[in-house]
């Protein structure tokens, strides 16, 4: 197990590095001068761009060590990851770090919040297109969960705000500051992936139904929904306890929008406007920062998928991990 | 007269889909008594399964039953879901066919033994658990400690032992016992065997044994009776059905049993031909540390032109990893694989090495892929291992069609519409297709018919005669082992402990697990059956 982790541990930090690294490249396969971009000229600058003149820009150079060799910018970039020194936000005139840490708390609650809708509705939905009485509203009520995958999330948004915000009053239709601000952005991100992860579900359940297992138990005298309470969710799950994972890296890039609408000043919000201020700094943090937290999350799921199913060992030998079975009839 | 146990009268099972409707059972009728042991013997696709799953009304959807099945008395096909749901465990029990899938791979098999109880609340918490246990050393887990283990650490045994537990434990009226050994090996298969049937003569529990197997089927019953296209064709008391067969059928699936006696179907390999293939020190362990298991410990062999080596031994002998690491699947751990004298590259095989030496599997419908049609399955090593082009691939497929005795039209159909023994034939058809030299076959033929296992072994005895084709065979079954190959290595712990002349070594086993394989054979005692023939003495020396 310790071997496991700490293997899986190395991937993880090979995998942060590539993305570091191309974070890096970002700024230097950009076609012009970042430093002139930067300061809001066009990339070719030229005489009509005229917003900053050429001392600014060399001053700028400097500061972002742009006139210093490439592998000597590269070895100093990956020491200013290492110790979190991320420069000054072009665009909010304040440290990186902070910029980020102050939008970290509202993307982290909504973060969680709609992991725990997407995973509640998920099973809801996956649950219910297997086990509601009659093939008709079944399949009925698959249709209606496919939905939720079809429809853009803007859209999504702005209907929720219509109905609960502007129609009903129940929610906020703006800002952070109570839980109540919470619902409707939460629930937007969470309708979207909860679509996907029922019908995987379901089409999980339904194929486990035909397993063998799944006849042995009702050969016990489990009813239908018995056999997939007891026996077939927990192995429909394996396959979506991998997309949640997946599913809590593109939470991140989803925020973006949602955040936007709903005016929440979280990590995706920050994004846009670092984007659109041409904040290299910022933006250079915001990739590490999501392909860690990529990265972190794959970790977690695949340490975790080791405890959930028993089956998976150690693959040290390719042969012992794809053929278990053989494996057991050696051992006996 | 009291009401049999079991009584089955006038049943139809009729599967319907959006297109066609197939009949699989028609007009059956049975009965069985209490304490008695009843068999269903047929072909797959007799209908032998389907009456199982009638029986427990585990049949789908779109499966139209009608008749009438009684237990004791109660009809079972009129009575509402509900009530069916409280007898199912509790008074009809099943031991499923395939002990490898039949088990829920997430939960303890402690906890799947004991759910039976749970379920119809005849136990919980403590008490269920004791009694789960109880049932687990009953079917032959003493040991407590298996109970907490996960499927897939248990061997293909323990796991059979496990379901006829989970089966027993509720102490039902009636144990339907579809196929329960066929996957496991000899040995296994009569300890799994001796053990259901004591236990159910101990309670005077009914067991419907439904079984391809001819031998197991007069050793283990009391009646049999034999199924033909859904049609009962025969039922009579055990003895008297194998000895004088009245229908076609039967003779047929007495006729089609292969026998120790029977005359091989090759020729030794003459002792100068040249050595094809040769291993030699082959070491191979899973795991590290004390949780390692040796799957393979210092094994050697020579396999000469036209010969043909059958590997023989219990599962967990270390067989199929033989087959693997000759094949190339699995790289050993020490020892080296030769080709003519030329050894395995260090890095991997060549492809020329891929090319000759090629298999056959154990189970053609999951070896091939079924979105694929037939002719292209079999083209895919050459497309893989060859540069030819279109029209002589073309001819290459209508030439191994003919090698198989396959009708050429098959080539444009999908895995799905054919049956098992043409499926084994496809697959024997793909790996000749490259050309090779060598043939490994893994259980080739256990999971197919008598009569098509048969002629299976007909068509590997002819292409290792006229093409020369070296084989290894790997495979649990003597009589098949007598029928095809000259030598024979049997294997124990990872080691070959015996090897010899296959005539020889079996009329005069030297090695105690050579003697307890060859005891193990069903259908000694029954007189017939691979072990029929055996003379008595012979048959105790054995």
């Amino acid at each position: 197990m310790t071997r496991y982790v700490l293997r899986r541990l190395g991937h993880a930090l090979v995998v942060l590095w590539g993305a570091v690294t191309l974070s890096f490249l970002v700024v230097q396969l950009i076609p012009g001068d970042p430093a002139r971009i930067m300061l809001g000229g066009g990339a070719s600058g030229g005489e009509g761009a005229g917003a900053a003149d050429d001392g600014q820009v060399a001053a700028l150079r400097t500061e972002l060590g742009l006139d210093r060799p490439v592998l000597a910018q590269y070895a100093a970039y990956l020491v200013r990851v290492v110790t979190l020194d991320w420069g000054t936000s072009f665009a909010k005139r304040q440290p990186v770090t902070d910029v980020i840490a102050s939008g970290l708390e509202s993307t982290l609650q909504l973060g969680a919040a709609s992991i725990a809708l997407t995973v509640v509705l998920g099973m809801l939905f996956g649950l219910g297109g297997v086990l509601l009485p009659g093939r008709w509203v079944r399949s009925a009520f698959q249709s209606i969960t496919v939905l939720g995958i079809a429809v853009p999330s803007f859209w999504l948004a702005i209907l929720l705000l219509q109905v609960f915000s502007f129609g009903l009053g129940w929610f906020p239709a703006f800002g952070a500051g109570s839980p109540a601000a919470l619902v409707l952005p939460a629930l937007t991100l969470a309708l979207l992936s909860a679509g996907t992860l029922g019908q995987l579900l379901t089409r999980g359940i339904e194929d486990g139904l035909r397993e063998p297992y799944a006849d042995t138990a009702r050969a016990r005298g489990l009813s239908r929904a018995g056999v997939v309470l007891r026996h077939v969710l927990r192995n429909a799950s394996l396959p979506v306890f991998t997309m949640v994972g997946m599913l809590i890296g593109s939470i991140l890039s989803g925020a973006t929008i949602v955040e936007t609408i709903y005016g929440r000043p979280g990590v995706g919000n920050l994004f846009v406007v670092a984007v659109q201020a041409r904040d290299f700094p910022l933006i250079q943090a915001l990739v590490v920062l999501t392909g860690g937290v990529f990265v972190l999350v794959t970790l977690v799921v695949d340490i975790a998928y080791r405890w959930i199913d028993p089956r998976v060992v150690e693959p040290d030998r390719r042969e012992g991990a794809r053929r278990p079975r053989e494996r057991a009839g050696a051992a006996a | 007269m009291t009401a049999p146990l079991l009584e089955v009268r006038d049943l139809r099972i009729e599967y319907r889909s959006r297109r066609s409707a197939h009949v699989a059972v028609e007009s059956a009728s049975l009965e069985l008594a209490r304490g008695e042991a009843l068999a269903l013997v047929g072909e797959s696709g007799s209908g032998k399964s389907s009456i199982g799953r009638a029986v427990l009304g585990l049949q789908r959807g779109s499966t139209r039953v009608t008749g009438t099945v009684r237990l004791d008395g109660e009809d079972l096909l009129g009575m509402p879901e509900g009530r069916r749901r409280a007898l199912r465990g509790a008074a009809i029990a099943l031991v499923p066919q395939d002990p490898m899938a039949a088990l829920d791979p997430l939960r303890r098999v402690g906890d799947q033994v004991a759910e039976v109880l749970r379920v119809h609340r005849l136990a919980a918490g403590a008490a269920a658990r004791e009694r789960a246990l109880a049932a687990l050393a009953e079917a032959g887990l003493p040991d407590p400690a298996l109970a907490q283990r996960y499927p897939h650490q248990l061997s293909g045994g323990q796991r059979q032992r496990v379901l006829i537990a989970a089966a027993i434990v509720a102490e039902p009226r009636l144990v339907v016992a579809d196929e329960p050994t066929s996957a496991l090996d000899v040995t296994v298969q009569r300890t799994i065997l001796d053990r259901l049937q004591a236990l159910t003569a101990e309670r005077g529990t009914g067991l419907l044994l439904i079984t391809h197997d001819l031998a197991v089927a007069a050793e283990r019953a009391d009646r049999i009776a034999v199924l033909d296209r859904g049609r009962i064709v025969e039922d009579g008391r055990a003895r008297a059905v194998v000895a004088a067969p009245a229908h076609a059928s039967t003779r047929a699936l007495v006729g089609s049993l292969p026998q120790l006696r029977a005359e091989p179907l090759v020729a030794p390999a003459p002792d100068d031909a040249p050595v094809v293939l040769r291993g030699e020190g082959l070491s191979l362990a899973f795991g590290h540390g004390p949780a390692a298991t040796v799957a393979l410990d210092g094994v050697d062999l020579a396999l000469r032109r036209g010969q043909s080596l059958g590997v023989v031994g219990e599962s967990g002998s270390g067989k199929t990893t033989l087959a693997r690491v000759v094949l190339g699947l699995a790289r050993p751990d020490a020892g080296r694989v030769e080709l003519d004298g030329a050894p395995e590259p260090e890095r991997g095989r060549s492809r020329a090495f891929r090319r000759r030496v090629q298999p056959v599997f154990q189970d053609p419908y999951s070896s091939l892929d079924p979105s694929h049609v037939v002719g292209h399955a079999i083209l895919e090593p050459v497309r893989a291992l060859a540069r030819t082009g279109r029209a002589e691939r073309r001819a290459r497929l209508a030439e191994l069609l003919e090698q198989v005795r396959l009708p050429s039209t098959i080539a444009s159909r999908l895995p799905g519409e054919l049956s098992g023994g043409q499926l084994q034939r496809v697959a024997i058809a793909r790996a000749l297709s490259v050309g090779p030299d060598v043939l490994v076959c893994d259980e080739a033929v256990s999971a197919l018919d008598v009569t098509v296992q048969a002629q299976v072994l007909e068509l590997l005895a002819e292409l290792q005669r006229e093409r020369g084709l070296s084989t290894l065979f790997i495979t649990h079954d003597l009589a098949v082992l007598r029928l095809v190959c000259d030598t024979v290595a049997v294997m124990e712990a990872g080691r070959i402990v015996e090897q010899g002349p296959t005539a020889a070594v079996l009329a005069a086993p030297a090695h105690p697990r050579t003697r307890a394989l060859l005891e193990a054979v069903p259908g000694a005692v029954a007189g017939l059956g691979p072990g029929a023939g055996l003379e008595p003495a012979e048959a105790a020396a054995a």
